[in-house]
């Protein structure tokens, strides 16, 4: 039974409401920030981009591998002309996205490599220019391949990637949950600061405190909503093991596929360095 | 007196329509509802009006004033704006802020530098109108659904806007409780307050409604009528109850 509320309103509430002009006061950091921090949000909180089928399906694991394989290999190789190899590789792969596929991978691959740039500068000098001109050109062409690897591979094969090299169901499970979870996090943020703009009717005297109380909330939140998460799972069947669902897929393409890096590690082997 | 006025207005998110030609006005004063399948851009119209998007293309004018992208970029007028218009959002959780609920409802009115007392004086009557005086000490996170959207409205009531936006206010609320938030949205019309609610559940609104904005699925104005209009239109009225 609900309490009887009370049905007149007060006078306070009845009375126009005089828009209070205030003198231009200081505006807080954080008010002058809040639109660009809501669009960052705003940016993190977007789905990923749904990946269209490739015409040639390659085993999950096999992509897997030739990222890591990628990745290795860019890391050991110092030799100029092999790195060439590996670029103009990457290149031709590259050719056949689409164009609006490519102009995703230019723009996330530049970002990357510039937030990765900061990290590498220090060398310049301790070292001088060359050794961060290679060490720069290492680090985006392993970037540039990690981010192919994002754009063409849909989340769900990562983790039959990871299933099917063996890892642990634990270590998939955290990964699959953080990925779908930190974007959930990033919405519920986003709406609580939209929440918060609204009833922001003047500059913040401690907006501080206010930050603190959001991201506690947050933290509660974020807590219950992951026990909410895994009792949806085990409500819909999931008993904490990743099933592998197989489809049907070329060998040879697969082997074919891995070749050209395999190419590059024989070449590594013998005449690196 | 015209208070909202749209002209064609347009909106889409990243990969789907959201409004589609928009062009209506309110006055001041009115009780409108906004009808409409799901996902039919209800509660994107209330966020454009709340000033929280931007249309893609159209106008959107408040007292004659265009609120455009370059209008809401500046803080002082952003603030003006939120201080004529209420909104409380059709996914409550995330309005909630405070570390309990007087906090909560003190946190508008706190801004507006009223006194100590003053500001006592409205967290009460707030609490009062929406019947949540006995969860003035709970945290709003462990509030049940129903609980939410009452300390959402009572929160939102507390800067006395002018405007008030209600994204879906009744789901959840018992049926009592319906009619009680019924009641305070009518007498505060009678008050002056225009009330702007998006529902999809004409049972609930029939009533109280004076105007009926109806959307249909493909984010298009598919009729604007009064209460009176409505009345005579039964096949119309089937086609909401069913929607
Ligand atoms: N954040 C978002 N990103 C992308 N698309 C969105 C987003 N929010 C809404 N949409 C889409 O925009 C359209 C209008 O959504 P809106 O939320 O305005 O519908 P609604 O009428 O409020 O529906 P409901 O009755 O379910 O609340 C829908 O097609 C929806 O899928
Ligand atoms: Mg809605």
């Amino acid at each position: 039974m609900d309490p009887k509320p009370r049905t007149e309103l007060p006078a306070w509430l009845i009375e126009k409401s005089t828009s209070t002009k205030r003198q231009a006061a200081r505006t807080s950091f954080l008010q002058r920030n809040q639109r660009h921090l809501r669009a960052l949000l705003t940016r993190l909180a977007q789905p990923a981009p749904v990946i269209a089928k490739r015409r040639w399906h390659l085993a999950p694991q096999i992509n897997l591998i030739r990222l890591l394989l990628l990745v290795f290999l860019i890391a050991l190789i110092n030799n100029v002309t092999l790195l060439w190899c590996l670029a103009i590789l990457l290149g031709f792969q590259l050719l056949l996205l689409s164009p609006s596929q490519l102009r995703r991978f230019v723009k996330s691959w530049f970002v990357s490599s510039l937030v990765a740039l900061i990290f590498v500068l220090p060398s310049y000098w301790l070292t001088g220019p060359s050794t961060l001109l290679f060490f720069g050109l290492k680090t985006s062409l392993m970037l540039a391949n990690a981010q192919y690897y994002r754009l063409t591979t849909p989340f769900q094969d990562l983790l039959s990637g990871l299933k099917a090299l063996h890892c642990p169901d634990v270590l998939i499970m955290t990964c699959a949950i953080a990925i779908t979870y930190l974007r959930m996090l990033g919405q519920h943020l986003l709406l609580t600061m939209e929440a918060l703009e609204l009833r922001t009717v003047a500059p913040a005297k401690h907006p501080y405190r206010l930050i603190g109380a959001m991201f506690g909330n947050l933290y509660l939140k974020s807590y219950s909503y992951a026990l909410e998460l895994y009792a949806a799972m085990e409500a819909r069947g999931f008993n904490g093991h990743y099933v592998r669902t197989t489809t049907p897929h070329n060998r040879w393409r697969d082997y074919l596929s891995l070749s050209p890096d395999i190419l590059v590690l024989i070449l590594f082997i013998f005449w690196g360095n | 007196m015209v208070l909202i006025k749209l002209a064609n207005l347009c909106y889409d998110y990243p990969n789907t329509r959201g409004l589609d030609h928009l062009s209506l006005t309110i006055d001041a004063g009115e009780f409108v509802c906004l009808m409409g399948p799901n996902g039919s851009g209800k509660s994107t119209l209330l966020r454009i009006l709340s000033g929280l998007a931007s249309p893609k293309s159209g106008e959107y004018q408040l007292h004659g004033q265009a609120v455009t992208a370059a209008y809401l970029t500046d803080a002082q007028q952003r603030q003006q704006l939120h201080q004529k218009i209420g909104m409380v959002f059709q996914n409550t959780d995330v309005q909630l802020f405070n570390t309990s609920v007087a906090e909560e409802v003190a946190f508008g009115p706190r801004q507006l530098g009223l006194s100590a007392s003053a500001i006592e004086q409205r967290v009460n009557d707030c609490l009062q109108l929406t019947a949540c005086e006995d969860l003035r000490d709970r945290v709003p996170y462990q509030l049940s659904g129903g609980e939410k959207k009452r300390v959402a409205l009572a929160s939102v009531l507390a800067l006395n806007p002018e405007i008030l936006l209600l994204d879906e206010p009744l789901n959840g609320l018992t049926i009592a409780a319906q009619r009680q938030m019924l009641t305070l949205l009518q007498r505060l019309q009678a008050a002056g307050k225009t009330i702007i609610m998006a529902s999809h559940n004409f049972q609930q609104v029939q009533t109280v409604g004076q105007r009926f904005i109806i959307f249909n699925r493909l984010h298009q104005l598919d009729a604007d009528m009064s209460q009176a209009d409505l009345q005579r239109q039964p096949e119309r009225q089937a086609q909401l109850m069913t929607l």
